[in-house]
């Protein structure tokens, strides 16, 4: 069933939307969920409330782009779920380790981010993405917003760890440069 | 802002980005492939070098052409002299070696002078009669001559001539074989033996004198020489004649190596002369130059001689 179908069956408040949405992406959407919870049963559970968020947004939102709808869902789900558990100091490695590489190129000042900076910052990192070549900037999103580990990556895009370490390492420092020349570090 | 917010903003990037990155298309470097490419540049270097290679024939060894210059040159012919007179020369050198120059010069008794230069193995050349007194210059070109002498053998140079005045050079191959170092050699301080090969030398001992094992030792002889040297070293460096031998000129220098040494040398006989081991000797040339004494040693003797060598037919 493409994309277009499954909303048309939220919009009709039919419930075989969401199964149809775990038979289509139930699958991507656990390894994105267990990659930042670091926990098959946490993936499961912010499957669910990725549905539940879905079920309620839809309608009045009608995504352009389901897949990329209903994994943001999971994402946010997953992620606040990773919060919540570092802050209770449980901990998901990838996740953990994300945020130290992350760590090396922006710095912890504390202050709050507005709404505004927010959206400036969000619109960098697009264009930062889009002058990526392809395989990078899919190395880059698997890495930091999937938050998948390295060890993966290098199976996933058939490079050595080493690489990929290697690959990140200069795609952070390329962002870093990036975000400083747009006055956003 | 910080590591945790800008993973919190990560969430909101483009959707195509995220998409892509669910699905990576990386495709792994298959080995087939690397071959493929790696046949693909050999092909084309085959390619490239072929038509080279095709051009270049090997160099095929021709055997030494045999030419014989014929050139006859009258000059200050006296009006008294008679223009009948002819002069012919005939130059019935035979030898077993690969290739031969003779050189011949002849005084027609003051009417013609005839220079023949030939290289064969067998020479026989006529000179045409000369019976105009203007210079006159000929060149004879004959066929190859045909020889069963090994090729290893270097050229023999025969200057032959009407005149006793004019000597005849003969270059013989000097063959140098192994050095030995023997507990004891003569006590004198250098001292040469000589001596004549036998048909039936193996090919130890064609190794121990350094004769060619292609040299065909039943049809040809060779004197085989031993230098004993006593704490120096010696070299052959020249050789004169002497009725049915040779004088051979031995340069030796002291050297530290103290060590005895026995140098064996063998030189081909031309057909065409008499050498006995008796009548063999050497002088001895010392000098003080190591090197010097290195470069002089040659590979082949050139004899000079006129008609006191009586082997020479």
């Amino acid at each position: 069933m493409i994309d277009q179908e499954i909303i048309s069956l939220f919009e009709q408040r039919n419930e075989q939307a969401i199964s149809e949405s775990e038979q289509q992406y139930g699958a991507l959407c656990r390894s994105v969920a267990r990659d930042i919870t670091g926990s098959a049963e946490d993936a499961e559970e912010c499957l669910n409330d990725a549905m539940l968020a879905a079920w309620n947004a839809i309608p009045p939102a009608k995504p352009k782009n389901y897949c990329a709808y209903l994994l943001r869902l999971v994402r946010n789900a997953a992620y606040n779920r990773y919060c919540a558990a570092h802050t209770l100091k449980r901990n998901a490695a990838n996740t953990a380790s994300s945020l130290d590489e992350l760590a090396e190129i922006i710095p912890d000042r504390g202050d709050v981010v507005d709404e505004v900076e927010r959206r400036e910052i969000i619109g960098a990192i697009n264009r930062f993405l889009q002058e990526l070549p392809i395989k990078q900037r899919d190395l880059f999103v698997r890495r930091y917003w999937y938050l998948t580990d390295t060890v993966a990556l290098a199976k996933m895009f058939h490079m050595t760890e080493s690489h990929v370490r290697t690959t990140l390492t200069r795609l952070r420092k390329r962002l870093q440069k990036y975000l400083v020349k747009e006055g956003l570090l | 802002m910080n590591p945790k917010s800008f993973l919190g903003m990560m969430s909101d990037i483009s959707d195509e980005y995220i998409v892509s990155a669910a699905n990576p298309h990386s495709k792994p470097i298959r080995w087939y492939h690397v071959s493929a490419i790696a046949a693909c540049i050999v092909l084309l270097m085959a390619a490239a070098i072929y038509p080279k290679l095709r051009i270049q024939t090997p160099e095929i060894a021709v055997p030494p052409e045999s030419v014989a210059e014929v050139i006859t040159t009258t000059t200050s012919v006296p009006e008294s002299a008679e223009h009948s007179e002819t002069q012919t020369a005939t130059s019935p050198i035979q030898t077993t070696f690969n290739s031969v120059t003779a050189t011949v010069n002849t005084t027609a008794s003051g009417v013609n002078s005839a220079t023949v230069t030939e290289t064969a193995a067998s020479i026989q050349t006529d000179v045409p009669t000369a019976t105009n007194p203007a210079q006159t210059d000929a060149a004879v070109v004959t066929d190859p001559p045909k020889t069963d002498a090994p090729i290893t053998q270097t050229a023999v140079t025969i200057e032959t001539t009407d005149s006793p005045d004019i000597p005849v050079i003969i270059e013989i191959p000097l063959w140098k074989g192994i050095v030995e170092y023997p507990e004891r050699v003569s006590e004198s301080h250098l001292y040469s033996r000589f001596s004549l090969s036998t048909g039936d030398m193996d090919a130890w001992m064609r190794t121990l004198y350094g004769i060619p094992q292609d040299y065909d030792l039943t049809q040809n002889r060779c004197l085989l020489i031993d230098i004993d040297t006593f704490y120096s070293n010696a070299v052959i460096i020249d050789c004169q004649p002497t009725p049915n031998g040779l004088t051979l000129i031995v340069a030796y220098l002291e050297d530290g190596t103290k060590l005895n040494k026995t140098i064996h040398y063998a030189m081909p006989i031309p057909d065409n002369m008499t050498l006995e081991p008796d009548n063999c000797n050497a002088n001895y040339l010392e000098m003080t130059d190591e090197e010097l004494i290195q470069e002089m040693e040659k590979e082949k003797l050139e004899l000079k001689t006129g008609n006191e060598q009586e082997g020479l037919q």
